[in-house]
């Protein structure tokens, strides 16, 4: 095993003894309850990568970005040769760095997108929030409905796949704005028949 | 589900029990949630801010390791709980009106419920999930019991892998 596990508390190293029990046990410096739960590869040799080997004579294709170097595979997206170094083999594809980064940028390699904005929960909030003081709902209202049409169709949490964050903002929008129409009835039709009577 | 040309398409994750508030800071301005769901090959952990989410990938093949260390806040929850539900249950026997005495106990229930839950939860801990070049603690499995659970889920998933690499 080449990895060294710590204490979660004082950061000693654990010893083996303390892996894989049924229960927590003490940690032999700090006294903290701890329970170490292994798994088949952390006993394995840490295997050395590749740098790829050298070309034996000029029959043999080169790395397009070392061309001293044997290419050994294609780049799946552009076709460029690659040495061993050069090769990053991705969800069983091999790519080269360049499409890689293009690949992540272009949002089409899914199993390295770490960020989404979530414009449902935006939309949502936007709905919820200036409900508390009523009166920001006159632009915030218009503008729920304005975010949840305009990013309706923008992909939203890769592990949650409904609309319905959506659904209820614009819901909730809709009433405020009919809230805000009936406020202006009231103000400048029923209000002033109600003056007129008084005088 | 992948295709040749890069693109993939979607993944199909399971919600693994827990959500936990990752702690940053003594105090941190905005809260993000985590939450860990289980994919075909890999685990992911997912931190929920509040716009926004942030993902981390950990295959299966690299996860070495599981460590669960029991913390004391728990008990800390405990004995705060517990000193605010006396506070309370004494300031309402010294109310002389029934209204007074019937609102501080209310509060006092509030505050039993809440020891009550902080009890049946079971003690906190902290895990980490330990890979040949870091560990990456999960918020989410910050009570032994589903730690424990989560674990065992996880556990299938990971030998099945690391046997099936063993043995190509």
């Amino acid at each position: 095993m080449n990895t060294v596990i710590k204490c979660p508390k004082c950061r000693k190293v654990l010893s083996g003894e303390q892996f894989d029990r049924a229960e927590l046990s003490a940690c032999p410096s700090c006294k903290r309850l701890v329970q170490v739960q292994t798994f088949p590869v952390f006993f394995s040799k840490t295997t050395v990568g590749s740098v790829g080997e050298s070309l034996m004579s000029d029959d043999e294709a080169g790395c397009f970005y070392h061309p001293h170097k044997r290419a050994i595979v294609h780049c799946q997206q552009c076709g460029r040769f690659l040495c061993a170094l050069c090769d990053i083999e991705i969800s069983g594809q091999h790519l080269c760095a360049a499409c890689l980064e293009s690949g992540k940028k272009k949002g089409k390699l899914k199993n390295l997108e770490n960020h989404r904005t979530l414009y449902d929960s935006v939309a949502l909030r936007l709905s919820l929030y200036p409900l508390l003081l009523f009166y920001p709902t006159f632009i915030s209202a218009p503008a729920t409905i304005f975010v949840a049409i305009r990013y309706w169709k923008t992909p939203g949490s890769i592990v949650r796949r409904s609309k319905v964050r959506f659904v209820v903002a614009i819901v909730i929008a809709i009433l405020e704005i009919v809230a805000w129409v009936l406020l202006f009835l009231f103000i400048f039709q029923v209000l002033p028949g109600i003056f007129l009577e008084d005088f | 589900m992948e295709q040749g040309n890069g693109m993939t398409a979607p993944v199909q994750y399971r919600r693994l029990p827990g959500k936990g508030l990752r702690r940053e800071g003594f105090v941190a301005v905005a809260r993000t949630w985590g939450t860990l769901w289980l994919g075909r090959d890999h685990l992911l952990s997912v931190d929920t801010h509040l716009f926004s989410e942030d993902y981390k990938r950990f295959y299966f093949r690299d996860i070495q390791a599981l460590v669960i260390g029991k913390t004391r806040r728990g008990m800390v929850w405990n004995i705060v709980l517990s000193l605010f539900l006396t506070l309370w249950l004494l300031i309402s026997f010294e109310q002389s009106s029934p209204t007074g005495t019937t609102l501080w106990l209310i509060v006092a229930g509030v505050f039993a419920l809440l020891l009550l839950i902080n009890v049946f939860r079971g003690p906190t801990c902290t895990c980490y999930l330990i890979t040949a070049v870091h560990q990456e603690v999960l918020p989410s499995l910050d009570r032994i019991k589903k730690a424990e659970k989560v674990s065992h889920i996880l556990r299938k998933h990971i030998e099945k892998a690391q046997r099936e690499i063993g043995e190509t």
